[in-house]
């Protein structure tokens, strides 16, 4: 019965209102009645009632809180008075919504990839206990391992279930189009068993089907599987070539497989038999990963690996001397740079975040003050301190609310973007960025956010409110009370939000100029007009010298004769990879068994006048450089510089690591740069093509037009060539630079960066706007009686100048000392700059100085420039 | 104690003056506290109205609109089987309130 009568008179509020009313004034007339029975003037009688009740309003309004279900409509009238409250300050709700959305959705799109990177594990089954593994010495951290050295190491460690050796490698594919070149991946029998991933279709290498002796089988890709059999069941069993062998193909792997560090694969084979020199020890071409034994830390492990390291040193001087083990966990080596960079983006975002909301926080506190009289009335009417509250919260629910929601799509619409703009082969080596998404994390995330801005927004205004005493409120109005502990605390959000921005531009501009450094960081070569792709001829037709050397020649003239072509030359891809190659041996010098790892170039007599690279001493190749010719060999600038410092290279010789070939060194080149950006220049050794023709290289050429018109036309021309010739990576040469992963991190950092500290500097500008503006409307009075006593303008203005002045001189020194100690930590992102770059800081400080002295003297000139005979007036 | 008992004591009381006289509207309470307390209980007519509409949300006593002995209209206030076993307990507890206190302030 209760209860329906509750929902009756959560129906019939204005009903109930009015029963209420009648019964009072029933009892008012009757005490009325009653009284001037008594004797007593009418008048005085009614005001003796009245005066017993107290307030009708208030007691009809505690009367009908009885009713608990009531809440209900309390909140709807909360949220009701809340928007129109919002409303009325339009340019405040929509400053603090849009200020809370940016700093949302930019956390939030942040927090989603520091999900997938850091906090999701790897999709396997023991992803901690996986570790990568390589050899490692003083001049490359992490090298590659020999295939000898991996047999070792699987047969004497104690720390590992299973430890797996890969190898990215490429099969020629015929299809019914084309030739081409498809990925694939050698791996030891063991690798999925290690990894723990089991095929969808199909089973797994069985053990010792990596033997030379076993059956070729290869496992598909899921994408693979789809693209060459249309993802049929039947494809199990059938063959498939891949570079004129025939594999079995025996099991599909599971839809959402990757293996990060190999990037993309398409088809899986075992071992298989190994060339002469996998055989070697000294030659590094395997990479291996391993699990852990159950509550085996990988300290020991490294510890059991590097003592085996040792042993195969003393074993092996000649190709192990000095080398030792690297053993990291498989996240490590997975997320590696990724890792640092999205952490200490995330710090920068929350720092924005924080921004934001302590400017929305101030705004709502000096908005609380231009309300207190609002508020007083409602306390002498009655509202509790509970029910003020509640106002409140609520309208802090509704502000958070609309920040956090409108952040959620902004950093839904950011992320999805990103997806779109991530070139495809950046998503193949970091898969893990196709699993950035709004996930059970995120939201979470985004729930916390939500209810610390509730927290605060509710706080800030309920503590002001407990500061000040209502009836103060009430008699002076508007009239300025002094309150300086609030103007105190919102100086002090304002001198935090320009210190936070200050690090965020710092940190930008620091980020910018290394991206800066990185694009003008030079080259050895001009990037412009050039078109690259690389070949592979099929060993089969090209298997000798001779016919290696022939084909090159045709192919290069072939191509000259095509519209537009200026230039042709086989040799090492720039700006691609630099790993040294061969090991050298300087004749004529003390040799003590040392590894002189240096990179091994063929190279066309066309090559460096292609590239247009310097020549510094000596000559280029010619065609007669051949192999009826002695040896000869042109060397970069860092080989000179570190094997024959201080002599002149040209006449001395070089020999391979046995001495088996001496070349005599003919010529030197300014280095060209062959790895990515960032890296060091590694010494290389050039040698004649025709000295030395291989069936695999890159074509570089030189053209009069636009390189990307020219790529189709190359393809054609050598097919015409030989059909079976696969041809692949065509890109230009400004396009490989771009796309570089070292230019691609760092030009996504600073883009990123920049946009944060330009958010961050207009909401730190807004914050520090609406504190001078405050501070004028506050002072209005007291500034026109100063007027009307004679100050000149000019002492308003410094007044509030002089004020607003050290507000930005202390955040600014606060913002510069915190940036110092944060650049510091990120100097492995920096390049080319140190991370207290001083013009960086000096441009900062001089931007932000400007910036906040316009925000201040806009407001601060409007209070010199008032009537003071209106504005007192007005008061 | 404290709040609760206090509101206690005034739900006892309109409890225990409507099991007296029957049906009785609001003023008619407060004047015969009064009276009956020989004038020592005065009855604050702000915390009377929301303390019979809680009473009547829990369902302890009925209302219904009539007309007074002067004509006048009023609500009228009466109590129910469940008011009544209610003022039974209240009646008990308070008695042992009363008990309670008397042997405290009596205690040597």
């Amino acid at each position: 019965m209760s209860l329906f009568a509750r929902m009756k008179t959560l129906f019939g509020r204005s009903a109930l209102s009015k029963e209420i009313e009648d019964e009072l004034n029933s009892h008012i007339e009757m005490r009325i009645a009653d009284s001037v029975a008594a004797g007593l003037d009418p008048d005085v009688a009614r005001r003796d009632a009245l005066l017993r009740f107290g307030n009708p309003t208030s007691i009809r309004e505690r009367t009908a809180a009885i009713d608990t279900v009531l809440l209900v409509e309390t909140v709807a009238a909360d949220c009701r008075f809340s928007i129109r409250q919002l409303r009325r300050s339009f340019g405040f709700t929509t400053a603090a919504i849009l200020a809370l959305a940016l700093g949302v959705g930019a956390s939030l799109a942040v927090f989603m990839c520091v999900d997938a990177v850091l906090i999701k594990p790897l999709p396997y089954v023991h992803p901690n206990r996986l570790v990568d593994v390589t050899e490692s010495s003083s001049l490359l951290l992490r090298d590659l391992t020999s295939y000898p050295n991996y047999l070792d190491w699987k047969r004497l460690n104690s720390a590992f279930i299973s430890l797996s050796a890969w190898t990215p490698t490429s099969y020629t594919a015929k299809t019914a189009l084309a030739t081409a070149q498809v990925s694939g991946t050698r791996v030891s029998d063991d690798f999925f068993r290690t990894l723990g991933v089991s095929p969808q279709l199909g089973r797994d290498f069985y053990q010792g089907e990596d033997s030379p002796e076993a059956t070729p089988s290869v496992l598909l890709s899921a994408d693979a599987w789809r693209e060459w059999f249309a993802g049929r069941g039947d494809a199990i069993g059938s063959q498939i070539i891949l570079s004129d062998k025939a594999y079995t193909v025996i099991g599909v792997l599971p839809e959402d497989f990757y293996f990060a560090p190999r990037g993309l694969a398409q088809f899986w084979t075992p071992v298989g038999s190994l060339n002469k020199a996998d055989r070697r020890r000294n030659y590094h071409n395997w990479f291996c990963v391993a699990l852990l034994r159950e509550k085996t830390p990988i300290d020991s492990a490294r510890a059991n690996l590097t003592a085996i390291a040792a042993s195969l040193s003393k074993l092996y001087p000649d190709s192990n001397a000095g080398k030792t083990v690297r053993v990291v966990s498989l996240a490590d080596a997975t997320f590696g740079s990724v890792t640092s960079i999205v952490t200490f983006l995330f710090g920068f975002v929350l720092l924005l975040l924080f921004i934001a909301g302590a400017n929305v926080t101030s705004l709502i506190i000096v908005k609380s003050r231009g309300r207190s009289q609002e508020i007083a009335i409602r306390g002498a009417l009655g509202a509790s301190r509970a029910r003020l509250l509640i106002q409140f919260v609520t309208e802090g629910v509704l502000l958070a609310g609309a920040g956090v929601s409108s952040g959620l799509v902004l950093a839904i619409l950011a992320v999805r973007s990103m997806k779109a703009f991530i070139p495809e082969e950046t998503l193949f080596e970091m898969p893990y960025l196709r699993g950035v998404h709004l996930s059970f994390h995120a939201l979470t995330f985004a729930l916390v956010v939500f209810l610390c801005l509730v927290a605060v927004f509710s706080a800030a205004p309920m503590a002001r409110l407990r500061s000040s005493r209502l009836q103060a409120d009430l008699s002076v109005g508007t009239r300025t009370i002094r309150d300086p502990g609030w103007r105190r605390l919102i100086s002090a959000l304002v001198v935090l939000e320009l210190a936070m921005a200050v690090v965020l531009l710092v940190n930008a501009g620091l980020l910018g100029k290394s991206l800066y450094r990185l694009l003008r960081v030079p080259l050895g070569f001009s990037p412009q007009n050039l078109s690259t792709l690389t070949i592979l001829s099929p060993t089969k037709t090209y298997g000798t010298p001779v016919l290696q050397a022939a084909l090159e020649k045709s192919i290069t003239e072939t191509i000259k004769q095509l519209p537009g072509v200026i230039g042709v030359g086989v040799g090492h891809l720039p700006v691609s990879d630099n790993r040294p190659e061969t090991l050298i041996r300087v004749l004529d010098a003390p040799f003590h068994g040392e590894h002189n790892e240096v990179g091994y170039r063929v190279t066309s007599p066309d090559f460096f006048r292609t590239i247009d690279a310097t020549l510094l001493k000596g000559r280029f190749f010619s065609e007669s450089d051949d192999s009826n010719k002695p040896p000869i060999a042109i060397i970069n600038m860092a080989l000179a510089e570190k094997y024959f410092t201080g002599q002149n290279p040209i006449g001395k010789r070089i020999g391979n690591a046995d001495l088996s070939v001496v070349r005599e060194i003919v010529g030197v080149v300014a280095n060209v740069r062959e790895g990515s950006l960032d890296e060091d220049i590694w010494p290389a050794l050039y040698v004649p093509f025709n000295q030395a023709p291989v069936t695999g290289y890159s074509l570089i050429v030189r053209s009069s037009r636009t390189d990307k018109t020219l790529l189709p036309l190359l393809v054609a021309a050598i097919h015409r060539l030989d059909a079976d010739i696969s041809t692949y990576d065509l890109v230009s040469m400004n396009e490989e630079i771009d796309r570089s992963e070292s230019s691609y991190l760092h030009r996504s950092a600073a883009w990123f960066m920049s946009s944060l500290a330009l958010l961050a500097m207009i909401l730190s500008l807004i914050g520090l706007y609406g504190l001078v503006t405050y501070s004028v409307s506050q002072r209005t009075w007291e500034i026109s009686i100063r007027m009307a006593l004679g100050a000149q303008r000019k002492a308003i203005f410094e007044l509030f100048l002089k004020e607003f002045i050290w507000l930005i001189t202390i955040g600014l020194a606060l913002g510069v000392a915190c940036s110092l100690a944060i650049s510091m930590s990120m100097r492995s992102l920096l390049f080319g700059i140190t991370a207290s770059d001083p013009s960086t800081i000096l441009v900062v400080a001089a931007v932000v100085t400007m910036a906040t002295l316009t925000a201040t003297l806009v407001p601060a000139t409007r209070a010199a420039f008032m009537n003071p005979v209106e504005a007192l007036r007005g008061e | 104690m404290g709040k609760n008992d206090l509101q206690g004591t005034m739900d006892l009381l309109v409890l225990k003056t409507l099991s007296q006289v029957g049906h009785l509207h609001g003023y008619g309470i407060v004047l015969h506290i009064q009276r009956a307390s020989e004038d020592l209980l005065h009855v604050e007519e702000g915390s009377l109205y929301p303390a019979l509409h809680r009473m009547e949300q829990n369902g302890w006593i009925k209302s219904e609109w009539a007309l007074t002995e002067t004509n006048r209209k009023a609500k009228f206030y009466r109590l129910s089987p469940a008011g009544k076993k209610h003022l039974a307990d209240a009646e008990n507890s308070f008695n042992q309130l009363v008990r309670g206190i008397r042997s405290l302030m009596q205690y040597a």
